[in-house]
């Protein structure tokens, strides 16, 4: 398999750079994204990973588009008030770039919707705005033994962390935070500032490139904090608990 | 007592407390917390047996869900 004289110009930015090269093209052009969640984290991942080339890619939300999603959802215009954001996210991103595929999962997904696109997936992306999502994706993601990049932010705060599910013994996300309530603040009623929430949705689109390409990324079971208003990370290795409910027996298992 | 950092304060804590006690009286609300001990992070299931030593620097990250 090569690319195409098309595809070779397009991506001719990637072929410079020794750690994609032509073979990193064709592992994006080969790989199956799963990105939950079209807002503030969503639309730049998405957006990247289109630009980037990646072959396949599921946008699974099931909200419509708001006025007060414009300040940060950029792939969103006026007039697409009022419609679906996978199928208007879609139709933007298919205009970005025609040699991929793209599909829209335009409802709410259970446990079984969630563990079919999940497991047609080589990365998965948690972009979602709620904690019962973040548990649910993290569970089938343990199960499925698939990469998690996972991306949050609120206010003048954001969260990134990436767990390589594809290797034994990493923690999870219910290792890190084992007990979370359905949060009093969210973007609604705390705020979210663009620029904020479109750095952790960049940074999980650069995560995924990395793990699709085969690069190491000091970030792989990490949790990364990042502060917006004084600009300053904080970076700290997860560990598995021993007891985690969610990974703990399904990796000591025979 | 030991001196202790508590996201960044200075803090005197008893040598035989354990972090689980620390971070009840210090946080109205220990759901969906990460707690790091000098860049380490230490499962909540292991809180109440961790004591905490002169100099250690602890440091709570919340949970967010937005996106
Ligand atoms: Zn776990």
């Amino acid at each position: 398999m090569s690319l195409s004289d098309q595809e070779s110009l397009r991506y001719s930015r990637h072929l410079l750079l020794k750690q994609i090269g032509e073979q990193g093209q064709l592992k994006l052009k080969d790989a199956h994204v799963l990105v939950i969640g079209m807002g503030g984290l969503g639309v730049p991942a998405a957006t990247y990973l289109v630009g980037a080339g990646v072959g396949h890619l599921v946008l699974a939300d099931f909200d419509e588009i708001d006025s007060s999603n414009l300040q940060r959802q950029v792939l969103y215009r006026e007039q697409d008030i009022g419609q679906s954001k996978v199928l208007t996210a879609k139709s933007q991103l298919e205009a970005l770039n025609s040699l991929i595929q793209i599909r829209a999962v335009n409802r709410r997904m259970g446990e079984m919707l969630l563990g079919m696109e999940v497991a047609q997936a080589d990365v998965v992306l948690d972009c979602s705005d709620n904690l019962a999502t973040r548990y649910a994706v993290n569970q089938v993601c343990v199960k499925a033994g698939k990469p998690l990049v996972s991306g949050a932010a609120v206010a003048f705060s954001g969260q990134l962390m990436v767990f390589p599910f594809d290797r034994p013994e990493q923690a999870c996300y219910h290792c890190l935070f084992p007990n979370a309530q359905e949060q009093q603040l969210n973007c609604a009623n705390a705020g979210i500032l663009g620029p904020v929430v479109g750095t952790i949705g960049s940074l999980q689109a650069l995560e995924a490139i990395k793990l699709i390409c085969g690069m190491d990324s000091a970030a792989q079971g990490r949790f990364s904090s990042f502060d917006a208003q004084h600009l300053e990370w904080m970076h700290i290795k997860m560990q598995q608990d021993p007891s985690c409910p969610v990974c703990g027996q399904a990796h000591s298992a025979p | 007592m030991n001196q202790i950092e508590f996201n960044d304060q200075g803090l005197s804590w008893p040598a035989d407390k354990s972090l689980a006690e620390l971070v009840a009286e210090q946080q109205s609300n220990t759901q969906g917390i990460a707690v790091v001990v000098n860049g380490e992070i230490v499962p909540q299931s292991a809180w109440n047996e961790r004591c905490l030593s002169d100099g250690d620097k602890v440091k709570v990250f919340r949970a967010i869900a937005g996106g």
